[in-house]
C-alpha cells in the first residue's frame, strides 16, 4: 500500500504567479509552435490522408525496402518499416493520382502481399477535416457549458475549460514535434482527454469550493484521488501503448502516444493552473 | 440485509448474466477455431474484407413543367442536346401535378444542365448535385443483386448522410480485396446489343437491339462450342424483345447474303454489318449474324423459340457479362473517385482481434496492480476491479444484443470507459473512506452523495463533450464516442453506484 505524499509539496512557498507560469508557458509555446507549423505548412497539425486524401498500403514484401521502391518508384511519398512485424512496410500516397485498386494490383503484380488498404479521395478528405473540426469545437462548447451550468461561477469555471484546453493545445503541439498525424484515432484520443482531465479538474473544484475548512486540506485530499486516478489511467494506457506497439496496431499506438503526453500535461494544468486560480479566487473572497 | 437497499448490485448482478449469455454461443461449446469462441459482430478492422464508400454521380432537376412533354421525349431531347450522353444517363420522371424532376447520372456542370433546360424551355427549380431517393433505392437494391450473383457473400449495401446532405453508398464486403469489390461496381453494368452496318447510302449506322428489358431469363456461361466458338451466356428474349430484333436486323440487311458472316476483319470495315454486345458503351464482342440464325430470323421463327446467346472473348468477361444481366444496370454510377476505399486482410484482422483481447486484459491488470498498490485492501480494490471489468462485459453484451460490429476504434472505447470507471470508483473509495471509519448509514450516505456530484457532473461533460461524435458521420470515430457515451451512462446509472453499495457492505462487515 503506498500513499501519494502530496503535502512534500508546499503550495504555501509558492505564490500564485509562480504556479501559473510553467502551465501558461506550455500552453503558450504549444499556440506558438501551432500556428508556426500553419505559417510554414499552412495547416496547424499534421494530417493524416483521413484529412488530405491519399492512400496507405500496409504490405509484405520478403526482399526488404528495395523492390517496393522500384514498384511505386517516385509516386510514393513515405515508405517505412514496422519494427514489430518482419518485412512489413506502410507505404504512403498522399496524392492520389493513382487510384487505390490499382496501387493494389501493382503491389500484388510485384509479389507483395497486402494486409491493408487504406484510401480517402481529397474531396471526402475536405469534407472529413471539416466534420473532425466542428465535431471538436461542439465538444469542447459542449463541455465547457456543463461545466458553466454545474459551478455557476465564472472563475472556476474558466480555470477547469482552460486547463482542458491546455490539456488538447500541448499534446497537439507535441504530436507535431514527434511526427504523429492528426488522423481520426488521434482525434478520438484529444476527446478522450477532454473526459480525463475534467474528472480531475471537477474533483478538485468540488472539494475546494464545496468543503468547509482549511483550504489546503481540501487540495490535498482532492490531489491524493486526483493523482490515484491519473496513475491508474495512466499505467492502463501505457501497458496499452506499449502492447499496441509492439503488435504493429498502429491505431491502438498513436491514441496511446497523445494520451500519455495529455495525461503528464493534466497533471501541471490541474495542479498549477487550476489551483493557483481557485485559491486567488478563493482568497479574493476571504 | 434488505433487498431493496441492494437493487443496484442485483441489476449489475442480472445484467452481467444476461450479457453473458449472450457473448457466449448457445450451443455445444466450439473448440475448432478462435473466431467463434464470442458471440460477437466483428467491422471490417477485426474480420477483414473491404469496405467502399462512394457519393453516386448525378444531377437532379427539380419541379420541372413537364406540360405538352412526355418523359420519353425529354429524354431523348437531353441526350441528342448533349451529344455524348446515352439514353441510361437520363433520366426524366413525371411526378404529381404536371411537375417532375429531371436526373442526368454523368459528369457535367450544373451550368450546363441549367442550359439544356432552358434550351429545350422547361421550367424548373434549383439544380442539385445527387440523385433522388428513389434512383439511391434502386441503386442500392441492384447492387445487392450484383453481390448475390456474384458469390461475394456477406455484403452489405448501406446509405449515410453527411451534415451537407450528400449521400454516399456504403459497401462492405467481409473476405474480398479492393480490387475485387472494385470490379463488380465500378462498372453500372448496362448491357446494350447494337448493330453496326452500313445504311442504303452506305453511311455507317448503330442501332440498338436489345436492352437489359429485352431479356427475359439468363442460363450460365457455356464453354466454347463447335457451333459458338467463343465462351458465351444463352438467354431468352421477351416476346417484344425477339420481334424488335428479328425485325431491325431483317430490315439492315444483316439476312442478306451481304450481311452474313460479315463481320470479319477480311472484309473492309464499310461492308461490315456487326452485332456488338456493348458494356457500359464499350463494345466487348463484336460478332457476325450466323447463317443458322439468319434463317431462323427469315423464316420469322425467332420470335416464337426467343433463344439469343451473348457473346464474351473470356470466360471472366461472360461472367462478368451474365452477372451485370441478371443484376440489371445501376441508374447511377458509383463515384469511386470521391470516396474511401479500406481494405484490411483476414489475416491481419485476426491478429488484431487476439491483440485487442490481449490489449485489454493487460490494461485491465496495469489497472489492477496500481489500486491493490494504492488500497493494500483488497475489500475495496477487487469489487473495483471486478466492477470495471463488468462495465466492458455489459458493453460487450449490449453490442451483441443490437448487432454493433466491433471495430479497433470500440476497442479503444472500451479501454476509455475502463478507464474513467476505474476513476469514479477511486472517487468512490476515497470520499466514502475519508475521516476515518463509517460508524453510521448516514455518514456513509452523505460521503456518497457528495462523490455522486463529481462522478455525475464529469460523466455529463464526457457525454456533452462526444455526443456531436456520436450523430456526425465521422468513420471510426463514431463508434467510439457510442460506446464511450454508454459506458458511461451504465456506469453512473448502474455500475458505480452499485460498487458504493458493495463497498458499504463489505466495509460494515468489520
Amino acid at each position: 500500500m503506498f500513499e501519494f505524499d502530496v503535502e512534500s509539496f508546499d503550495f504555501r512557498k509558492y505564490s500564485n504567479r509562480q504556479l501559473i507560469c510553467i502551465p501558461l508557458t506550455l500552453m503558450l509555446l504549444s499556440v506558438l509552435i501551432l500556428s508556426g507549423w500553419y505559417f510554414f505548412t499552412g495547416s496547424p497539425v499534421n494530417p493524416g490522408i483521413e484529412f488530405t486524401g491519399g492512400a496507405e498500403l500496409l504490405l509484405i514484401s520478403d526482399n526488404g525496402i528495395e523492390p517496393i521502391r522500384t514498384t511505386f518508384g517516385s509516386s510514393s511519398h513515405s515508405i517505412r518499416s514496422i519494427v514489430t512485424r518482419e518485412n512489413a512496410y506502410i507505404v504512403n500516397f498522399q496524392t492520389s493520382l493513382i487510384n487505390p485498386e490499382q496501387l493494389e494490383s501493382m503491389a500484388i503484380d510485384s509479389g507483395f502481399e497486402v494486409l491493408s488498404v487504406q484510401s480517402t479521395s481529397p474531396s471526402f478528405g475536405a469534407e472529413t477535416q471539416r466534420l473532425a473540426l466542428i465535431g471538436l469545437v461542439a465538444a469542447f462548447v459542449g463541455m465547457a457549458t456543463v461545466v458553466f451550468i454545474l459551478f455557476r461561477k465564472i472563475v472556476p469555471s474558466v480555470a477547469v475549460v482552460l486547463s482542458a484546453l491546455g490539456d488538447i493545445l500541448v499534446p497537439l503541439a507535441i504530436m507535431n514535434l514527434l511526427g504523429i498525424q492528426l488522423s481520426l484515432g488521434t482525434l478520438a484520443a484529444l476527446l478522450m482527454l477532454i473526459g480525463y482531465s475534467v474528472d480531475s479538474d471537477i474533483l478538485l473544484t468540488n472539494h475546494i469550493l464545496k468543503r468547509k475548512g482549511n483550504f489546503y486540506d481540501s487540495l490535498y485530499r482532492a490531489m491524493k484521488t486526483g493523482l490515484t486516478m491519473t496513475l491508474t489511467s495512466f499505467s492502463a494506457i501505457m501497458v496499452m501503448t506499449i502492447t499496441a506497439f509492439l503488435f504493429g496496431v498502429d491505431l491502438l499506438t498513436s491514441i496511446g502516444i497523445v494520451l500519455i503526453f495529455g495525461l503528464i500535461v493534466d497533471i501541471l494544468n490541474t495542479y498549477l493552473l487550476n489551483v493557483s486560480l481557485l485559491r486567488w479566487y478563493v482568497g479574493e473572497k476571504q | 440485509m434488505n433487498i431493496r437497499q441492494f437493487w443496484r448490485v442485483i441489476v449489475l448482478i442480472l445484467l452481467l448474466v444476461l450479457s453473458v449469455v449472450l457473448i457466449v454461443p448457445s450451443g455445444p461449446p466450439q473448440i475448432t477455431s478462435s473466431d467463434s469462441s464470442l458471440d460477437l459482430n466483428y467491422g471490417l478492422d477485426l474480420s477483414g474484407g473491404t469496405r467502399l464508400r462512394a457519393p453516386l454521380l448525378g444531377y437532379t432537376a427539380e419541379q420541372v413543367d413537364f406540360t405538352y412533354r412526355n418523359e420519353v421525349e425529354i429524354e431523348e431531347n437531353l441526350v441528342d442536346y448533349f451529344g455524348f450522353l446515352s439514353r441510361s444517363d437520363v433520366d426524366a420522371t413525371l411526378g404529381q401535378g404536371g411537375l417532375g424532376t429531371i436526373e442526368i447520372f454523368s459528369d457535367i456542370s450544373e451550368e450546363d444542365f441549367k442550359l439544356a433546360l432552358d434550351h429545350l424551355n422547361l421550367n424548373h427549380n434549383d439544380i442539385i448535385q445527387g440523385v433522388t431517393s428513389q434512383t439511391r433505392q434502386t441503386t442500392i437494391e441492384v447492387l445487392n443483386k450484383k453481390f448475390d450473383e456474384s458469390g461475394l457473400s456477406g455484403a452489405t449495401v448501406q446509405q449515410s448522410i453527411t451534415t451537407t446532405g450528400q449521400y454516399f453508398i456504403v459497401i462492405e464486403v467481409p473476405n474480398y480485396n479492393g480490387s475485387q469489390v472494385r470490379k463488380l461496381v465500378e462498372k453500372r453494368g448496362s448491357v446494350e446489343v447494337i448493330a453496326n452496318f452500313p445504311d442504303a447510302t452506305g453511311e455507317n449506322k448503330n442501332i440498338v437491339v436489345l436492352t437489359q428489358s429485352d431479356i427475359a431469363t439468363v442460363g450460365t456461361v457455356q464453354e466454347p462450342g463447335i457451333s459458338i466458338s467463343s465462351y458465351h451466356v444463352p438467354v431468352t428474349l421477351t416476346e417484344s424483345g425477339a420481334i424488335k430484333f428479328q425485325k431491325t436486323l431483317h430490315s439492315n440487311g444483316f439476312t442478306s447474303s451481304n450481311g452474313v458472316n460479315s463481320c470479319t476483319s477480311s472484309l473492309p470495315p464499310e461492308m461490315r454489318h456487326c452485332i456488338n454486345t456493348v458494356l457500359d458503351g464499350d463494345i466487348v464482342y463484336s460478332a457476325s449474324l450466323s447463317s443458322g440464325l439468319a434463317q431462323t430470323i427469315i423464316a420469322g421463327d425467332l420470335a416464337s423459340s426467343k433463344n439469343f446467346v451473348m457473346t464474351s472473348v473470356n470466360q471472366s468477361g461472360a461472367e462478368l457479362l451474365r452477372l451485370h444481366l441478371r443484376a440489371g444496370a445501376l441508374p447511377a454510377p458509383l463515384d469511386l473517385d470521391s470516396g474511401t476505399i479500406d481494405f484490411v486482410s483476414p489475416s491481419l484482422a485476426d491478429n488484431f482481434k487476439l491483440y485487442s483481447l490481449l490489449i485489454g486484459i493487460l490494461s485491465i491488470f496495469a489497472v489492477a496492480a496500481v489500486v491493490f498498490l494504492r488500497y493494500g485492501k483488497i475489500k475495496v480494490a477487487l469489487p473495483m476491479v471486478v466492477t470495471a471489468l463488468s462495465e466492458v462485459v455489459i458493453l460487450l453484451g449490449f453490442s451483441s444484443a443490437i448487432g454493433l460490429a466491433l471495430d479497433l476504434s470500440h476497442i479503444a472505447g472500451f479501454i476509455a470507459v475502463i478507464g474513467t470507471g476505474v476513476d469514479d470508483l477511486i472517487i468512490i473509495a476515497d470520499e466514502v473512506m475519508s475521516g476515518g471509519d463509517i460508524s453510521s448509514k448516514r455518514i456513509f450516505q452523505n460521503r456518497f452523495k457528495t462523490a455522486f456530484w463529481i462522478i455525475g457532473a464529469a460523466a455529463l461533460t464526457t457525454i456533452a463533450a462526444l455526443s456531436p461524435l456520436a450523430i456526425l458521420s465521422l468513420g471510426d470515430l463514431r463508434g467510439f464516442a457510442i460506446i464511450t457515451i454508454l459506458g458511461v451512462l451504465l456506469g453512473v446509472l448502474i455500475t458505480r453506484p452499485a460498487y458504493g453499495d458493495i463497498l458499504r457492505f463489505l466495509l460494515n462487515l468489520k
